[in-house]
């Protein structure tokens, strides 16, 4: 209900603040072809994360992600479409930022959002930032071996 | 000192501090505790609701749980120091001050107090009572000598896992307490003030118990909201930034998609 709610009330007001365009926020919606119906919404932005010490990274934080109630689990052009949407969400950040860590807050009793950022390589779990809230995340890339 | 363990309890802790892991069910209990001098009496106070009586409940100073301890532990005369010293703290002036703080609130209220859970919009009275109270408690405290077997830590939460919360102490210490004992005493949020009392039982074994704490000084509560753009960036504990180390993995793309600028 609250990500509704985020998009019908702030999701615009989010993505065209004008101090905010140093974050590159994205929005990508998704509509069948045949009639204007809001089927999925990605929206992800750069933020930066800080370390113990001072430092700073960037990382990309899956802003929001909801696929419409009578949509989930339904496919679209042979795929499911909450993975269509996520793939399309990841490929831009790939297209804009290469290789960056995505992150995600999910609420902790949303487990359909869980299995699915699991299922796209959220898989790393960070402090919570809140009781409610996990704080899912990609994991660095494995080192490889080097032959001995 | 910023934070403090809760300056009271309920007579029920008290009992349960001497028979860990058993709820007592009279008041016999008590009884023979205070029949050694090993507990204070506590204050009675009546709680009221728009001018009418709506019950009574009954404050004792923390001290008696150290007393109860060291009872428990055989060191009967500690004990009795300790009781004595609750005893004394009841009948202060900051005893009185709280006591008549809670007056005021419903039986509900007082009894979330009681067990350290200061409703909201609480007045800064109340606040003021309780911290004026948990440092004369904790300068009775520091009189008397500690039994080396207890430790007690007082802390945040800095970290909240699947399974337990991480509280960093003042001296910065770090200590894993089972979520679900954060939960039963409602420091479960990040920056919850939270005591822990740790009892040595043998080489290999301790008894751990999570106590509510206060902070000594106003601090604004920690917001957090999945939405928007927070003032600072997000701060990664130092287990997280161990974790994050490396170069980043390539994202995993499920479908084939074609985005263009």
């Amino acid at each position: 209900m609250e990500v509704e709610d985020e998009i019908r009330s702030r999701l615009l007001d989010w993505a065209l603040e004008p101090l905010a365009a140093v974050n590159a926020p994205r929005v990508l919606l998704v509509f069948p072809c045949s009639r204007p119906t809001l089927l999925a919404v990605a929206a992800h932005e750069r933020q930066e994360l800080e370390t113990s010490g001072g430092g700073k990274f960037y990382a990309r934080k899956l802003y929001v992600f909801a696929v419409r109630r009578s949509w989930q689990r339904k496919k679209l052009g042979g795929q499911r479409l909450s993975n269509l949407a996520l793939s399309a969400a990841l490929q831009d950040i790939e297209n804009r930022d290469g290789a960056v860590p995505v992150f995600a807050y999910v609420h902790r009793k949303n487990a359909r959002s869980i299995t699915l950022c699991r299922r796209f390589g959220l898989t790393l779990e960070l402090t919570h930032p809140h009781v409610d809230y996990r704080w899912l995340i990609t994991p660095p890339a494995r080192a490889r071996r080097t032959p001995g | 000192m910023e934070i403090a363990p809760w300056p009271i309890v309920p007579r029920q802790q008290v009992v349960r501090a001497f028979s860990p892991g058993h709820a007592p069910k009279s008041d016999s209990a008590y009884r023979t505790l205070k029949g050694h001098g090993w507990a204070s009496d506590g204050v009675n106070f009546a709680v009221r609701s728009r001018g009418k009586l709506a019950g009574t409940l009954t404050l004792f100073s923390r001290l008696n749980l150290e007393s109860v301890w060291l009872a428990r532990v055989g060191d009967s005369k500690a004990a009795v120091r300790f009781a004595k010293a609750a005893k004394s703290l009841e009948s202060s002036h900051a005893f009185k001050v709280l006591e008549s703080n809670l007056s005021s609130l419903g039986v509900h209220d007082a009894e979330g107090v009681l067990n350290g859970n200061v409703p909201g919009g609480a007045s800064s009275g109340l606040w003021k009572a309780l911290r004026e109270l948990a440092q004369e408690t904790e300068r009775q405290w520091s009189k008397l000598a500690a039994h080396s077997q207890f430790e007690l830590v007082t802390g945040r939460v800095s970290e909240i896992h699947e399974s337990f919360v991480v509280v960093h102490s003042e001296g910065s210490l770090s200590i894993a307490v089972p979520r679900w004992m954060a939960v039963a005493i409602r420091r479960d949020a990040p920056g919850s003030a939270m005591a822990v009392v740790t009892e040595r039982l043998d080489q290999a074994g301790v008894m751990m118990e999570a106590l509510p704490a206060l902070e000594m000084e106003e601090r604004p509560p920690v917001a957090f909201s999945p939405f928007g753009r927070p003032a600072s960036p997000p701060l990664l504990s130092a287990g997280d930034e161990q974790r994050l180390k490396g170069r980043p993995a390539e994202l995993k793309i499920l479908v084939p998609v074609t985005i263009e600028a």
